[in-house]
């Protein structure tokens, strides 16, 4: 073995023994607890997978398609699901009622107006001190300007705030875009899977945005992108920290440095707030199994997903991958049945 | 008193019998006064300050101010900050969106550089909101910093990691003017060029947000000053280096415990420290450990109702803070200091300053020095020398030590060792463009971490294609990162590395802090955190190591003549098997010790000197293990030379076998894992061993000296040690190696 090779080595070593070795201590458990059943079927799995799929390949086991843009070759997956999807019946009075969305307006002002009758701001558009700003506020309450009508909530409630969900009433539908990554780490290494299902027509379109190797990550995102560019509101299990900014990251790596500016409704912030009593934790499978009564029966632990990529794209055997895809399907799918769950408890349990 | 007669008095003293080796008079020097331009609030404020600028602190603020990187590497107190922080307050004040980054290379000295900046940012009535950015920011103020600080403080540790998330510092970085790298002299051999690795791979970042910042750096006196800056940034420099603010006269004593064995060289220190405290001078004694600080601090007696101070690195914030600013109000009398007080901590200067035990390095002797005078008064340096053959050489040597040369800062962006992680850094911070320069191309590195599927290589450059966090497993220094809480009542006393808790905080060790005597009760390596509780003994203690080296894997050999060389993996181990329990220097008792051995892997080059060569010797009455430990050194000492790195990036190990015979030399890699040296010294072996024959045998010392066989890290103290030895077996070796050490 040359020497450059010896280093290489070394880097890649130094990083999976890092963690034994600063303890000082043998004692590895420390640091995570590998329930090691699942990770020693999830091996199991992988085996069984390479097995099955010797010899086939991607284009020929799945409805991916190759897609070339300006960046290069990508590869895409469109498929229609029966499966319904609902938005809270909202309608912009739920959300005006809140006179404290008027700057300088507070709780107890808010309640002296109320007495005086002014019960939404729209019936304060004409009052002869708060009328400017609550006609500027009451505009953005609609179809066209829901992002400004975002910004204006984002002023004064945190993203848990039931009045996002209300908010997402007013949009269509088929504006929402619901996101999930898969990652080849937890902080800047590749995207590689980019889940994105909105609804359409009576059921749910899921699109898989797949970067075959490393090399196709800047023409996947873009693919990915152009589609979201067309939807007007992001729904994600813990998007706000992660997905939406892991991608901001890697377009910009790319020399990209868009942002997404589409309201976003992070369910994980709710679910935390709302579901997670008597919960072990807020994990999506895990409320998936308590709460949603979902139960996944071909799954890899998250920390394994990055390994059967990696096989996939060395071995080119589509195998390893087909459960990453499923699991990433069923993500998008599960936070359908979440959102209405949170609806359930929330805004349309209210009336 | 004045400094003469306070020296003559000390002659007069019991304990004083002819101590003082040597006198060497520094001369007093007028100071130089310069102009530089700037802006009127700043002129005001250093008018308001009474603040005049030396001609070398004007004549830095204008090559500054005309765009030049500039490097200053005039002595402490000389008014270096002041210099570089004039031109960046200068821009700040005038660009509305400027910002600066300053790095320091420890936290402590971070906290230390935003107290002075906030000084002058009130003094200049401005709102830069200046601020520390490091391991210890909450996350939650992270965003605010890096939206609104114009000056961020950081260290290279820190900024390793950041680099990869530039999106989020885009505004910063995209604005940044300046880039102020202070105490460069320590970012030397392994870890300086792990750190210029960093400052390539930022300055990647600043082309990227089309930024593209003057560096300002500041250092110690060094032997290269230029070079060490050109090799650390990768950019052209502008040296300052004439200190011209006035001094008073220096007196600089050689003092030799020796000559008075009924005290240690310890308690003689504690002496001097009491003696020239009670004579009115504010005193700072240097120690060389933790430890040493505490008991000198300990021994001596105070003045009135201020007793000396310890300081040392492990102190909260708050109780450094406190004897910083009781030395610069005068209110602390005297301080026994670790080389924590040597960088640049504001402290103002000293009447006396006491070196006890030679530190190790010229550029640290004079830093420590530099500690003392204070405007046009005499001051005074005491270099207490050790009972060991290096600073016995320099006590019966004053020349060697005060003309001798400043040590080289060395560099190495040639080790692939060190390169190729921050190469998969780089590529995670952003691809890595096909014929990109990080400060040269790594074209075959690349490749090397492409087939090891690290990166990937396409169209758009090399791309990280790893499923790790490059900046987790490139580390930019050897200081083990398990940090001991020691806690007191359940309270946090002070921290330390493994390292330190095995010497000092082993179960029944008596840990000292700030004067109190604690008692450790349990050290529990699991839970990271030792227990003490206060008990005042009267008695100290201190752990007993061996270090043992084992080769686990041989990776390559030659032999040539019966002379083997090899390369490999090695494991250094080093035992606490005991403890001493000691009163003053008096061993009281021993206890054994149940700790693990600390050990680490790293990689070795080893070569053996046949038995026929070691007999032959020791039948010629000379010493075959001082033999083979003064070649020990003499390599260690050439191979920075050859290898790039610095001395401390190396240890060594040599032992004379029984009964199987012939004997061994180890050179190993200080840090986990390996960073190529010892590879190197395998490489050059014939032409390292050649030098160092060459070396010892021109060498004009009689039996061994600091420019041949002495090593200033040793862990024995320099024995045994063997001159005519080494050059016997050195010749042995080339006869068969084919050298003969005159060049032929």
């Amino acid at each position: 073995m040359g020497k450059l090779e010896r280093i290489a080595d070394k880097l890649l070593g130094r990083n999976s023994n890092r963690k034994a070795s600063t303890g000082g201590t043998e004692d590895g458990g420390k640091f995570y607890s590998p329930p090691g059943n699942r990770y020693a079927s999830a091996e199991r799995l992988k085996r069984g997978l390479l097995e099955e799929y010797r010899g086939r390949d991607l284009l020929s086991e799945t409805e991916f398609e190759l897609v070339n843009n300006n960046y290069g070759e990508t590869l895409h997956l469109h498929e229609p699901v029966q499966k319904p999807f609902t938005t809270p019946n909202t309608s912009p009075r739920d959300i005006l009622c809140d006179l404290k969305l008027v700057y300088g307006i507070g709780y107890v002002r808010e309640k002296e107006l109320k007495q005086e009758g002014y019960s939404t701001i729209k019936d304060l558009v004409n009052h002869h001190k708060w009328g400017d700003k609550a006609k500027s506020i009451q505009e953005v309450f609609q179809k066209e300007s829901l992002t400004d009508a975002y910004r204006i909530l984002r002023r004064w409630k945190t993203l848990s705030d039931s009045s996002f969900l209300k908010l997402s009433g007013l949009f269509d539908r088929e504006d929402f875009a619901i996101v999930d990554i898969e990652t080849m780490g937890l902080s800047n290494q590749p995207i590689f899977l980019l889940g994105l299902a909105h609804p359409t027509g009576e059921g749910v379109a899921v699109h898989q945005f797949l970067a075959g190797d490393v090399s196709q990550e800047m023409a996947t995102l873009a693919q990915f992108t152009s589609h979201l560019d067309d939807l007007e509101i992001i729904l994600t299990y813990n998007g706000k920290n992660f997905d939406i900014p892991y991608i901001e990251r890697r377009l910009s790596y790319y020399g990209n440095n868009r942002k997404f500016s589409h309201p976003h409704l992070d369910l994980y912030l709710f679910t935390r707030n709302i579901l997670s009593h008597g919960v072990r934790d807020c994990k999506l499978g895990t409320i998936e199994r308590t709460i949603l009564g979902v139960d996944r029966d071909l799954d890899i632990p998250s920390s394994l997903v990055p390994d059967f990529y990696n096989t996939y794209r060395e071995s080119g055997n589509p195998g390893p991958l087909l459960p990453i895809l499923a699991h990433n399907r069923q993500d998008l799918l599960s936070l359908v049945d979440l959102f209405h769950k949170l609806l359930e408890e929330t805004v349309n349990g209210d009336t | 008193m004045e400094i003469r007669e306070v020296i003559e008095d000390l002659k007069g003293q019991g304990w004083y019998e002819d101590q003082i080796e040597h006198v060497e008079l520094l001369p007093e020097r007028e100071a130089e006064y310069g102009e530089a331009s700037y802006d009127r609030r700043i002129k005001d404020y250093l008018e308001e300050e009474d603040i005049e600028l030396f001609s070398h602190q004007s004549r830095a603020i204008n090559e500054i101010n005309n765009g030049k990187n500039v490097i200053i590497t005039t002595p402490t107190a000389s008014g270096k900050t002041l210099a570089f922080n004039i031109p960046v307050f200068d821009r700040l004040l005038n660009e509305p969106d400027s910002r600066a980054l300053y790095v320091y290379p420890t936290k402590a000295l971070s906290q230390d550089q935003l107290e002075t900046i906030k000084e002058i940012e009130r003094g200049l009535g401005l709102d830069l909101n200046p601020c520390v950015y490091d391991g210890d920011t909450p996350r939650s103020r992270r965003p605010g910093i890096r939206k609104n600080s114009r000056i961020i403080i950081s260290n290279p540790y820190g900024l390793h990691h950041y680099l990869e998330w530039h999106s989020k510092w885009k505004e910063f970085f995209g604005n940044l003017d300046y880039v102020v790298l202070d105490e460069v002299h320590s970012y030397r051999g392994v870890f300086g060029s792990n750190v210029a690795m960093v400052i390539r791979r930022m300055q990647r970042i600043f082309d990227h947000y089309n930024s593209d910042p003057q560096f300002i750096l500041s250092s110690a006196t060094i032997a290269n000053p230029l070079e060490h800056a050109k090799n650390l940034t990768g950019k052209e420099f502008t040296l300052v280096s004439e200190d011209h603010s006035f001094r008073g006269r220096k007196h600089f004593l050689f003092w030799n415990p020796l000559r008075y064995p009924d005290n240690s060289p310890h308690n003689q220190t504690g002496k001097l420290v009491s003696y020239f405290v009670s004579h009115g001078l504010q005193t700072l004694c240097f120690t060389l450990s933790r430890r040493l600080a505490e008991l000198i601090a300990d021994w001596s007696s105070g003045y009135k109702n201020a007793p000396i101070q310890a300081y040392r690195a492990g102190y909260r914030p708050e109780e450094r803070r406190e004897v910083e600013r009781g030395l610069r109000t005068g209110e602390i009398r005297g301080v026994a200091a670790t080389n924590a007080l040597e960088l640049g901590v504001d402290i103002g200067g000293l009447d006396v300053v006491i070196i006890s035990g030679y530190p190790g390095t010229i550029t640290s002797s004079w830093q420590q020095a530099g500690r003392a005078g204070r405007g046009r008064r005499d001051s005074l340096v005491v270099l207490v020398g050790f009972e060991n053959p290096l600073d016995q050489f320099f006590l019966k040597h004053p020349r060697e030590f005060f003309d001798r040369d400043h040590e080289h800062a060395i560099l190495d962006l040639d080790n692939s060792n060190i390169t190729m992680g921050h190469l998969a850094c780089a590529a995670t911070e952003l691809p890595v463009r096909e014929n990109e320069e990080i400060g040269r191309k790594y074209e075959e590195e690349i490749d090397s971490l492409a087939e090891r599927d690290i990166l990937q290589k396409t169209p758009a450059g090399a791309l990280f294609s790893g499923t790790f966090r490059a900046s987790a497993a490139v580390r930019l220094d050897n200081i083990n990162e398990t940090t001991i809480k020691v806690l007191h009542n359940g309270e946090l006393l002070e921290t330390m590395d493994l390292p330190q808790a095995y010497r000092e905080a082993h179960e029944n060790a008596t840990l000292l802090h700030q004067g109190k005597t604690y008692l450790v009760e349990e050290l529990d390596l699991e839970r990271e955190v030792a227990e003490v509780k206060w008990k005042e003994v009267d008695y100290f203690t201190q752990a007993i190591s061996e270090t043992s080296l084992q080769v686990k894997e041989r990776i390559s050999k030659k032999r040539k003549e019966g002379v083997g060389v090899n390369f490999g993996e090695v494991s250094v181990s080093e035992f606490y098997s005991h403890y001493k329990e000691k009163k003053y220097d008096r061993v009281i008792d021993v206890h054994p010790l149940d700790l693990p051995p600390l050990e680490f892997d790293t990689e070795c080059s080893w070569f053996s000197v046949p038995e026929s060569v070691l007999s032959e010797l020791e039948r010629r009455g000379m010493d075959s293990e001082g033999g083979l430990h003064a070649i020990e050194h003499a390599v260690i000492s050439l191979t920075p030379f050859y290898a790039m790195c610095d001395r401390w990036d190396i240890g060594g190990f040599s032992s004379r076998h029984h009964p199987e015979g012939g004997g061994d030399i180890y050179i190993y890699d200080a840090y986990e894992g390996g960073v190529g040296i010892a590879e190197e010294v395998y490489e050059l072996l014939d032409d390292l061993l050649e030098r160092t024959l060459e070396l010892i045998a021109d060498c004009d010392c009689e039996e061994g000296c600091p420019s041949c066989i002495y090593s200033p890290k040793c862990g024995n103290d320099n024995e045994p040690l063997d001159k005519k030895g080494a050059i016997f077996i050195l010749e042995k070796l080339g006869e068969r190696l084919g050298f003969d050490g005159k060049g032929n």
